[in-house]
């Protein structure tokens, strides 16, 4: 008999119990309102239509799927921003201000900020 | 919401259900009968982990209205190994080391059990065929094909 993994029985019996198997009777459920740009600024969120909604309680619901329906009843206006969609060849230099420059500078101004403590940068 | 009344046979057991017009077979068994042995990986029939036999036929289970089900036997992972035993598939599975996380192992299982329950024989490219349903990310495919042949032998009685 081969040496198996002490968790394979369970699953291969399944009995595991994964963390969307467990249930708990008292739980409240939660869903995330979700962005539908790659890059936004947020300018206003407007959840009365969702707080009045079966079953809701603040931002949390009694039931998953009531959370769900809420959280689609949540109204964010956005202002949709630039967003870097594609690689660029390195012989056409991005403009200054996109995001992923102003992103490369700051992740580099913390690396200065830590130096001591972290490993050499890659170079790519 | 007016709910349907469903009457169905999970793993041998009558059940006799009130749902949702729109529930899928998957949240029923996961919700109202708790047989969480089945999974949920995509939710749109990519991925096979619902997967679960109705009637004998291997079908992703979130693609079916739980209310079409009325009058129908469904299969799943819980119910095909008598007590704790192990089904000869699920034996073969362990021993040929078939599986890590384990979610995908579910419906790999009942798309294996159902392919050997119509095909005791059947070549490796009819496993292949079989299993092409059901994806899986941490193991892959060779040892479920070879655990398939093995417990197609195990099934037949040679061995």
């Amino acid at each position: 008999m081969t040496n198996n993994r002490i968790d394979v029985l369970e699953k291969v019996l399944d009995k595991a119990k994964y963390v969307n198997d467990l249930r708990f009777p008292d739980a409240l459920h939660g869903a995330v309102v979700r962005c539908p740009y790659p890059h936004a600024r947020v300018i206003s969120i407007d959840d009365s239509a969702a707080k009045c909604a079966e079953g809701v309680a603040m931002v949390v619901a009694a039931t998953l799927e009531q959370a769900r329906e809420a959280a689609k009843l949540v109204r964010v206006e956005y202002e949709e921003l630039p967003a870097v969609t594609r690689r660029r060849r390195s012989s056409r230099a991005l403009p200054s201000s996109s995001p992923m420059v102003t992103f490369c500078a700051t992740i580099r101004q913390e690396r200065e900020m830590w130096r001591p403590a972290l490993p050499p940068p890659t170079t790519f | 919401m007016e709910l349907v009344s469903v009457h169905m046979t999970v793993n041998g057991q009558p059940v006799e259900l009130q749902v949702k017009p729109y529930a899928r077979l998957l949240d029923v068994l996961r919700e109202d009968l708790g047989l969480t042995g089945t999974k949920e990986g995509c939710g749109v029939g990519e991925c096979g982990a619902c997967t679960v036999l109705v009637d004998g036929e291997n079908v992703n289970s979130c693609l079916v209205l739980a209310s079409s089900m009325e009058g129908k036997s469904i299969q799943t992972v819980e119910g095909i190994s008598a007590d704790e035993s192990l089904h000869p598939i699920q034996q073969a599975f362990l021993d040929h080391h078939a599986l890590q996380c384990g979610f995908c192992t579910p419906g790999l299982v009942m798309s294996v059990k159902s392919l050997l329950d119509r095909n005791p024989n059947p070549t490796r490219e009819e496993i292949k065929t079989a299993i092409s349903g059901n994806l899986c990310r941490c193991t892959g495919y060779q040892q479920v094909i070879e655990a398939a042949e093995d417990a197609a032998r195990v099934m037949r009685g040679e061995n």
